[in-house]
């Protein structure tokens, strides 16, 4: 019972300093067991940072990170991850067998249960036909089948991808996330990417992190329901000022302005409002020829952190 | 020491092994120890055969003094490679001394592929095996040296050509110290003449003298920059 109450990853204001650059700043959170969790962030945001720190590669200038309970820069925490790097760590000289089995002696797995984790692995990742080839004469989508591979060898109850779904094509994405959703023994996964959709279709969770600091967390429905609340209207010819007058109790924002047929209003609510902005333009007789909410999600969450630092996310 | 560090070792001999520039090096030292037999220790004139194993003895130290320099490039953890080694369950002495030792076994193997050379000196003039023995040795404690020195470098520097250089310089001092000492006087003299891993401490060894003396100086320095090397790793990965 006491082990299933350790989260699988624990950061307690962990920070990261290089020089008097803080990469990472005050990060706390809480990953619990066989939860798939996204990072995200711009280009130098700290991902890379963090989980680096979270394999056991780097230890954090302050703060304390906790991989099942054990100090992430220790052996014990680092014999529990599994790490996929930004570019694969492949050993270009050998067999994909051979790179394997080396990394699942280095991951301390038994010698006689090595054979096993191999051939397990090389089906999971369908790597059986190219199990003899040279790792130097893969493709990149095999090459990327192989780093994964390598992060899992050894079975670990955590496992680290750094933007696993980089240089990848759109069906070599699907596969992997499909592999990623169905890993064996279900272990806890974090992952980073710039693909934005991806993230959400793989994960239960996000973390963005915004200037070394984590911005916001949640699920995407309620990334998601953030953003139903941008919304883009085309409303047929009216006069202006009585829709605003008419909107104005229900919006945080209006924007108007005028284009061929009538006008395109941009509109931001406290909460959903969509049913009661309808209903005001029923009573006014004015024609509404279109409604969406913002449709990226998390590109519009993104961009609210760019233009406001100190937006607030999901929770 | 433990299957980890046997998997290290295994990982990086089969790193010289399968790439072509661990071959172009070996080739590299074959060729220079077989010119510098013919060139220099035999030289054109007629020479005694101990005095002509002498001198490709000192040759072939300091060739494989640049040996290890080349090697220690590969000392250093590839940057696409550093941050998976970093994050598996290694202790820091097993991944340096195991890099270590996988280098001292590339350039045990290239050294030892030389022995055709004072074998020709042995079958056709008058030298005991025990001299070549000895020489031999001298190389091989020489190259664990430069390595040990290489490992500490790497651990150091960021790229592996300046520890490369770092490596090179080290080594040029040692032995120009050798130089340095006779414009000095005792005991600096004694110190620097001594310091100088082929130029100083070689000499016996090279001649076929066994002295105990000469070969705990390599071990102990041998031994002691290899913990330089495990604290500056550690130090580095921790950072």
């Amino acid at each position: 019972m006491a082990e299933s109450r350790t989260p699988a990853i624990q950061a307690t204001s962990v920070s990261k300093w290089f020089g008097a650059h803080a990469a990472v700043a005050e990060v706390s959170f809480e990953i619990q067991p066989g939860e798939i969790v996204g990072l995200l962030g711009l280009n130098g945001a700290g991902k890379s940072t963090m989980l680096r720190m979270l394999v056991g590669a780097l230890q954090p200038t302050s703060g304390e990170l906790r991989i099942r309970g054990a100090l992430a820069a220790t052996n014990v925490a680092r014999r529990q991850v599994g790490y996929l790097p930004d570019s694969p760590p492949l050993f270009d000289e050998l067999s994909v067998t051979h790179y394997l089995t080396t990394i699942a002696e280095l991951r301390c797995v038994p010698r006689d249960q090595r054979r096993r984790h191999v051939a397990e692995v090389l089906e999971s990742c369908a790597l059986g036909e190219v199990a003899t080839e040279p790792v130097a004469a893969l493709s990149h989508g095999y090459r990327q089948r192989v780093g994964l591979a390598q992060a899992l060898v050894h079975q670990p109850d955590v496992v680290v991808l750094d933007e696993p779904m980089q240089g990848l094509d759109p069906m070599q994405i699907v596969e992997l996330r499909e592999r990623i959703r169905h890993l064996h023994g279900n272990p806890t996964v974090v992952l980073s990417t710039h693909i934005l959709g991806e993230i959400a279709k793989t994960c239960d969770r996000l973390l963005v992190l915004h200037e070394g600091r984590l911005a916001a967390r949640g699920t995407y429905d309620e990334f998601a329901s953030l953003q139903s609340r941008r919304l883009r209207m085309h409303i047929g010819p009216a006069d202006i000022d009585r829709v605003e007058a008419a909107f104005r109790p229900h919006c945080v924002s209006f924007e108007a302005h005028a284009v061929s047929g009538g006008h395109r209003l941009e509109l931001e609510t406290d909460e959903d409002r969509r049913a009661e902005l309808v209903r005001a333009l029923v009573g006014l007789n004015v024609d509404l020829l279109g409604l969406r909410a913002e449709h990226d999600a998390l590109e519009a969450v993104f961009q609210s952190f760019l233009l406001d630092p100190d937006a607030e996310g999901a929770s | 020491m433990n299957a980890r560090f046997g998997a290290i070792v295994r990982r990086e001999v089969g790193a010289y092994a399968r790439t072509p520039m661990g071959w172009l090096v070996a080739a590299l030292v074959l060729s220079l120890d077989a010119l510098q037999l013919n060139g220099v220790a035999m030289g054109s004139e007629r020479r005694p055969s101990s005095w002509v194993l002498e001198i490709f003895l000192l040759n072939a130290s300091f060739l494989t003094e640049a040996l290890a320099v080349l090697l220690t490039m590969r000392l250093q953890l590839d940057e696409r490679e550093a941050p998976l080694w970093r994050s598996l369950p290694l202790g820091d002495v097993e991944l340096v001394l195991g890099r270590f030792t996988a280098a001292m076994l590339w350039l045990g193997g290239i050294t030892l592929a030389t022995l055709y050379l004072p074998a020709l000196i042995f079958v056709n003039g008058h030298v005991s095996l025990a001299h070549i023995a000895t020489g031999y040795a001298s190389i091989l404690l020489v190259g664990a040296l430069g390595l040990a020195i290489g490992s500490w470098m790497a651990a150091l520097t960021r790229r592996p050509l300046t520890a490369a250089l770092a490596t090179a310089g080290v080594l040029a001092m040692l032995e120009l110290g050798y130089y340095v000492a006779t414009t000095t006087s005792p005991p600096w003299r004694g110190l620097l003449r001594d310091l100088a891993p082929v130029w100083g401490r070689g000499q016996n060894l090279r001649r076929g003298i066994f002295s105990l003396a000469d070969v705990a100086y390599y071990l102990v320095c041998t031994t002691l920059v290899l913990s330089f090397a495990v604290r500056a790793f550690a130090s580095r990965r921790r950072s």
